[in-house]
């Protein structure tokens, strides 16, 4: 698949974009019903993986069934529609859809050829070991650094406790639940920062046809960044 | 350090917007040889991770009919419900649903997603108010709109884990005071909290 995006072997189709003219005489021939599908995924995806044991996933799978006929049945299109409609919203998307997975998949790599272990000693050997307030300021953008090369807070969590959380926040006397649980979130103001969060960042862009495919990361930064400023002060006063 | 070059690979081949997928693809095999993995470990984590966050990608089951609905009219429809509501402002909208969201996710009640809300309902509607309010828009101010309406589906994360953090703190104060009374930090009003909803710990 690699290769075959890298020689430029993949193309996107053409597709026809209905009229708005078409758009507006039937939103309004329609009506509310045409909200019908759309909750009705929402509603199966709660249903099912609420009240059974199937999970939410199966829910949005037998939901996104139950639009697509009732669906079907309001506008009374041909079933041919909905497919060449789907395809064109994935041709929309193009590669960014599968992007999610792949990173996922680099993410595994990287984690098993040690990446992690050689970012956290890095740190470790710049910050002075007895300072509990380096120590937090290290945690928390540790998490946020190595999220963002990871696109998974997760992921970055285990190794960047072991290398930095353990040594210079738990052993100084943290209270292991709250830090914890802070430096999980400080992770998460990474996950707002970094294209390698696709499924976040880069998939909405291209499923909102923007033009910018990093406005969205644009848009969180100052949140994110704030945010990541108040994880630490809150680690230094209330872990400790 | 020579296994940073992974990292060093994504982020020239983001700058300078190579072709992603063989991007990503690249600097995975590269780390992996220089971290010491054979070619066949490589594959093998590869294709492994890729079948174990498949979950990613199940949005594709609902794009056939939310591509179908919109061309019968889904966001005219969004954005006409909203012009009857003169109240109506893009931030209000956006914060409603983040709002909602996040009561919903703390009850872990799963409701939104970008391709199942953002696009077909939540973001014609901020369009559709903001038009209502300021006419016709420029191409900047409905970047900015788009990018806020994917932002509120993120952030919700945020929000969720700060009510967690808050509500751990919540429980864990009121029994620290009912097993501790002289408890050294603490100098709020213990009866209240003893008898509280909390103290039932």
């Amino acid at each position: 698949m690699g290769t075959l995006t890298a020689t430029g072997q993949v193309k996107v189709g053409n597709f026809k974009e209905t009229t708005s003219e078409f758009k507006e005489k039937k939103s309004k021939e329609f009506g509310n019903k045409i909200f019908i599908p759309v909750l009705s995924i929402a509603f199966f995806a709660f249903v099912i993986g609420q009240f059974t044991s199937l999970g939410g996933l199966v829910g949005l799978g037998i939901g996104a069934i139950v639009a697509t006929i009732s669906g079907l049945i309001i506008t009374k299109a041909k079933t041919k529609e909905a497919l060449y409609e789907g395809n064109r919203l994935l041709q929309q998307v193009g590669p960014f859809s599968i992007l999610p997975q792949l990173l996922a998949a680099l993410g595994a790599l990287f984690n098993a050829a040690g990446v992690g272990e050689v970012i956290a000693s890095g740190i470790s050997k710049a910050i002075p070991a007895d300072n509990i307030i380096f120590g937090s300021i290290a945690y928390c953008l540790g998490m946020a650094v190595f999220t963002m090369i990871m696109g998974n807070g997760f992921a970055a969590f285990t190794v960047i406790t072991a290398g930095i959380g353990v040594p210079f926040v738990y052993n100084q006397g943290a209270d292991p639940a709250i830090a914890g649980s802070l430096a999980l979130t400080a992770g998460y103001c990474g996950t707002l920062l970094t294209p390698m969060a696709a499924n976040f960042n880069i998939v909405p862009a291209a499923v909102l046809e923007m033009e910018d495919k990093n406005k969205v990361i644009k848009t969180q930064a100052p949140i994110a960044i704030l945010m990541l400023v108040i994880h630490i002060i809150l680690m230094i006063v209330w872990a400790f | 350090m020579i296994k940073l070059i992974g990292i060093l690979i994504i982020i020239i081949g983001f700058l300078l917007k190579l072709d992603t997928i063989a991007v990503v693809l690249t600097s995975g095999v590269i780390t992996g040889i220089v971290g010491g993995l054979g070619f066949g470990e490589i594959l093998e984590t590869l294709g492994q991770a890729f079948i174990t966050n498949r979950y990613m990608t199940i949005f594709f089951v609902t794009l056939p009919i939310i591509g179908l609905l919109e061309k019968y009219g889904l966001k005219e429809r969004a954005a006409s419900l909203i012009s009857n509501l003169k109240a109506a402002t893009t931030g209000k909208i956006l914060s409603f649903y983040m709002v909602l969201r996040t009561i919903a996710a703390a009850l872990s009640l799963r409701i939104g997603g970008h391709v199942e809300f953002i696009r077909p309902l939540i973001y014609p509607m901020a369009e559709g108010a903001a038009r209502n309010k300021y006419g016709e828009l420029s191409e900047e101010e409905t970047e900015d709109i788009k990018g806020l309406s994917a932002s509120v589906e993120n952030k919700i994360r945020y929000w969720i884990v700060l009510v967690i953090i808050i509500y751990y703190f919540y429980i864990r104060r009121t029994y620290t005071c009912k097993t501790c009374r002289n408890y050294s930090t603490y100098n709020g009003d213990i009866d209240s909290n003893r008898t509280g909803k909390g103290g039932k710990l």
